[in-house]
């Protein structure tokens, strides 16, 4: 089996209280209050403007496997900050937390995205960023 | 036949000398105007400044809120380019071209080119708005000031901050710290959705890495497919 990963979700209620206004870009998809975290295969990199995303095969906890999409900043900034376009192959393991989607699909903003492997990390935002 | 071959370079001498003479005035700068040439990148994060709660008119908080109602409305997620704000505010580097009778910005966001005309023309009267609009400029002693109007309907942040064909754009550009830091002093006033014009301040610094492409690619995607 070409995943051979579990999924781990777990869902914070920060206790903070919402920004004056919740719409943003990336808010108005993703729930600021909570952290997923996902492990699994890399499928696709879409490392491109104007969002990054990467696509992770993951086997949930009844053993069947989904795709996650998940998403960062666009290829230009990823550019700037150090993740090159070939750092990430398809076939990869990646453990990736982020913010799900408001909707309950299988979609999250990323917040760190690591490769187990070697220990190389992607570029994602930080717990506190509202965009 | 032989003697025309021979002056062929004493005419072309004559052409090159012609032209350069022709263009001159619009490459040189006086010397004494600030010089904004070359890359720039804002020195805080895209959102900073920016109000959350600007003095909206009602129909523009209403305008505000059938954005805030459909998350799609936001035109760069389908790699439609934004009107001319969303590019200031963009967390992307630009360029600039300066000569005498113009500036250019070239904004890495979306490719987009802009042309700010120095050369006291006013704005035209049968314009139609465009997504940068049309920029006149002009200076206030060491400030460059640029005034835009004729820009279409958008939103200035990709949280919203929406704004009508009327809205009028002014910015003031200054040079901090001997030239390696700018200044912008955006003024946007835009009477059918706001009660009273707005301002936002950025710095820049200047940007030693290359402008890069922005290839972009649609959010059609679906998972494997």
């Amino acid at each position: 089996m070409s995943c051979r990963i579990f999924q781990v979700t777990m869902t914070l209620w920060l206790g903070v209280s919402v920004p004056a206004f919740a719409h943003h870009s990336f808010l108005a998809h993703y729930d600021e209050d909570t952290s997923t975290r996902i492990e699994g295969v890399v499928t696709e990199v879409w490392y491109q403007n104007p969002h990054a995303r990467v696509y992770v095969e993951v086997t949930n906890s009844d053993g069947e496997t989904e795709i996650w999409e998940t998403e960062t900043y666009p290829r230009n900034i990823l550019i700037r900050r150090g993740w090159r376009h070939d750092d990430l192959s398809v076939g990869d393991d990646v453990a990736v937390t982020g913010r799900q989607a408001r909707d309950g699909g299988n979609r999250l903003q990323i917040i760190t995205i690591i490769r187990p492997s070697d220990g190389w990390e992607g570029v994602g935002f930080s717990v506190d960023s509202i965009d | 036949m032989c003697e025309a071959y021979g002056r062929t370079p004493l005419l072309a001498l004559i052409g090159v000398l012609t032209f350069v003479v022709a263009i001159s005035p619009n490459l040189s700068l006086a010397a004494d105007l600030p010089d904004f040439s070359g890359a720039w990148e804002s020195e805080t994060w895209s959102t900073v400044g920016w109000p959350t709660e600007p003095p909206y008119t009602s129909a523009g908080r209403l305008a505000q809120q059938a954005y805030e109602a459909d998350p799609q409305d936001d035109p760069t997620q389908n790699c439609l380019s934004p009107a001319l704000v969303l590019h200031i505010s963009a967390p992307f580097p630009h360029e600039i071209i300066q000569q005498e009778h113009r500036v250019t910005f070239l904004y890495e966001s979306f490719h987009q080119v802009r042309r700010v005309w120095l050369d006291e023309r006013d704005h035209p009267e049968d314009a139609y708005p465009t997504l940068m609009g049309h920029s006149i400029g002009w200076w206030e002693g060491d400030t460059l000031v640029v005034d835009t109007r004729n820009v279409e309907a958008g939103h200035m942040r990709p949280q919203g901050l929406p704004h009508t064909e009327g809205l009028h754009v002014i910015e003031r550009y200054t040079l901090l710290d001997g030239g390696e830091r700018k200044q912008l002093v955006i003024t946007l006033d835009d009477p059918a959705y706001y009660r009273e014009p707005w301002s936002v301040t950025k710095t820049y610094a200047r940007f030693n890495e290359n402008i890069l492409d922005y290839d972009c690619v649609p959010r059609l995607h679906v998972p494997g497919e």
